[in-house]
């Protein structure tokens, strides 16, 4: 059987189709695996994948040259021509839309004009566009695909290393440098026997270089990145690709869920990981509009010297006494508790019950 | 008729009617400033328009070995002089082209973008002297006007069918988006992929 499972959506959404993609394969041992993945996905984090076929449809470059005056009109046809041509040669037993977006369900019809999404998917995008929907993405996918999959519990030892992830692509999901910047100051006067650092991409060093320092930042890709996540390390990052990319490795994780991250949906699919969220009435909000604040203003309900208390507790071992919500696994799948004397318990979420479909 | 002359860096600079195919005094720095212009990091294939001394061609193999150049020259002169320059280089091709182009040269050329997909490299200091012979096929290569994209669509190897609105259009830059907005929905493979880019620009 030759199957293409099509993971068209951001970094973070290529690691957890990954992790189903895995379960999967792992399911049907003779099964040959196909992914289609746009140009956003790093290639040396698809080289740990390496085990499955990629493709890339340079989605992002054709946007870019679209227009260009010295790019020949025909060019990005002419690309997507020979890609949908390769793939169709393949001649795939089945097709797969992970990123169950309808961008990517019109692309896979032209590669497969019987392309459609089951009753399972369709209830999983049902869920998935439902305020009030609790359930993990991996949950999602692995009853619309038949995977087992259950959140393995984060590694727990001794805390040598903290690493930082202080920025996303999306604005509404940042919070300002400086303040980041106050609490690893904050941080490096309390716990001065611990090794922090910032993480930064190559392309994103020079940004943080106006707030930190070079030496407390860990430039590194992928690659570098799975070097650092030992079982000594901890991670404190907003909701980005890279901890979903720690989830993998084990190691726990603060997760500071602002702007529209949902905590369950969105969180590392890992049990164990402790949640910061910010609660503000208008959160979580819609993916793809601009907050209509300008300025994310639910990022001040993250208390930074209540965050800093937390990782005293967090990285010494001692029983925490500050936080929301941590990660567990119920019935096989993610979901969170609250301390039970803590303010935000779960709390009352602005949200339409309804139904929405697609 | 070229002349070669040699600068006081003992660099070789080709001459047309009193034109320098490329910068007399700064050749590399000409050179130089030209490939900053483009992207090259995905490019398996470039396309150079234009000759010139060959110190572009021979920056571009310097900083991207692994790229395949594909030299397009109208001047013999100047190809012999990039033939002997470039004679051990690998990837290279040299491609003499007329300054008056038939229909089987435009059949050929569009065949080989279809294939090859070369990012486009005018340079255009070896143009001087016979720039509209040099537009024209530029002109042809980005298929941007309504006549150049005709010419494409009746040589090359594409299925794709426009309403009579985009042959009328009066801009003479076409963008994706015309095509987009002009394709004739069919059930063919062309029809459905250019259609596609219409999700890009919703």
């Amino acid at each position: 059987m030759k199957i293409l499972f099509a993971s068209l959506s951001r970094i973070g959404d290529y690691i957890q189709h990954m992790v189903v993609v895995r379960a999967w394969a792992l399911a049907n041992p003779t099964a040959e695996v196909h992914v289609l993945v746009n140009d956003l996905i790093p290639a040396d984090l698809m080289r740990m994948n390496s085990q499955f076929r990629h493709t890339v449809l340079p989605r992002f470059e054709y946007q870019n040259r679209i227009n260009q005056v010295g790019t020949p009109l025909m060019y990005p046809f002419l690309g997507l021509r020979k890609i949908v041509q390769q793939l169709q040669a393949e001649k795939y037993h089945k097709v797969v839309d992970l990123s169950l977006q309808y961008q990517s369900a019109a692309l896979l019809k032209i590669i497969d004009p019987g392309f459609f999404y089951t009753k399972s998917e369709i209830h999983a995008i049902n869920e998935y566009v439902n305020p009030a929907d609790q359930t993990h993405l991996i949950d999602k996918l692995k009853i619309a695909h038949g995977v087992k999959l259950a959140p393995k519990q984060a590694s727990e030892g001794i805390t040598k290393r903290v690493l930082l992830q202080v920025s996303t692509s999306d604005e509404k999901k940042n919070i300002d440098l400086p303040r980041w910047k106050s609490l690893v100051d904050m941080m490096r006067s309390d716990f001065r026997s611990i090794d922090l650092k910032v993480i930064s991409s190559r392309a994103e060093a020079k940004q943080l270089q106006t707030v930190f320092s070079k030496s407390e930042l860990f430039i590194c890709n992928f690659t570098e990145l799975n070097h650092a996540l030992d079982t000594e390390t901890k991670l404190i990052s907003l909701d980005t690709s890279i901890k979903h990319f720690a989830a993998l490795f084990g190691v726990p994780t603060l997760e500071i869920s602002v702007g529209s991250s949902h905590w369950i949906k969105n969180a590392a699919y890992q049990a164990g990981n402790y949640i910061f969220s910010a609660q503000q009435e208008c959160r979580p909000c819609v993916h793809s509009s601009a907050c209509p604040y300008g300025r994310n203003q639910c990022q001040d309900k993250i208390n930074f010297n209540e965050l800093n208390k937390f990782v005293g507790e967090w990285i010494t071992g001692s029983q925490p006494t500050v936080f929301p919500m941590i990660t567990e696994a119920h019935d096989g799948n993610l979901g969170v508790s609250a301390a039970s004397n803590q303010r935000g318990v779960k709390w009352k979420q602005k949200t339409n019950p309804a139904n929405l479909s697609l | 008729m070229i002349q070669f002359l040699v600068n006081k860096n003992g660099k070789i600079i080709p001459q047309s009617d009193n034109l320098f195919l490329c910068s007399y005094q700064r050749p590399l720095s000409e050179a130089e400033k030209w490939l900053a212009q483009f992207d090259l990091k995905h490019a398996k294939d470039v396309l150079v328009l234009g000759g010139g001394g060959g110190y572009h061609i021979e920056l571009l193999k310097l900083k991207y070995p692994d790229v395949f150049v594909h030299v397009f020259e109208i001047r013999s002169e100047i190809l012999e002089h990039l033939e002997e320059k470039f004679k051990r280089t690998q990837k290279l091709a040299l491609y003499e082209i007329n300054a008056n182009q038939d229909s089987a040269f435009y059949k050929n050329l569009f065949q080989f973008l279809d294939s090859k997909v070369p990012e486009i490299m005018p340079f255009r200091s070896g143009w001087q002297g016979l720039e509209s012979s040099y537009e024209k096929i530029h002109s042809s290569i980005l298929m941007r006007e309504v006549d150049t994209l005709a010419q494409y669509l009746n040589t090359a190897n594409s299925s794709l069918e426009f309403s009579g609105s985009l042959w009328e259009e009066k801009k003479n830059f076409l963008t994706l988006k015309n095509l987009v907005l002009a394709n004739t929905k069919t059930a063919h493979l062309d029809s459905q992929v250019l259609d596609y880019f219409g999700e890009f620009m919703k």
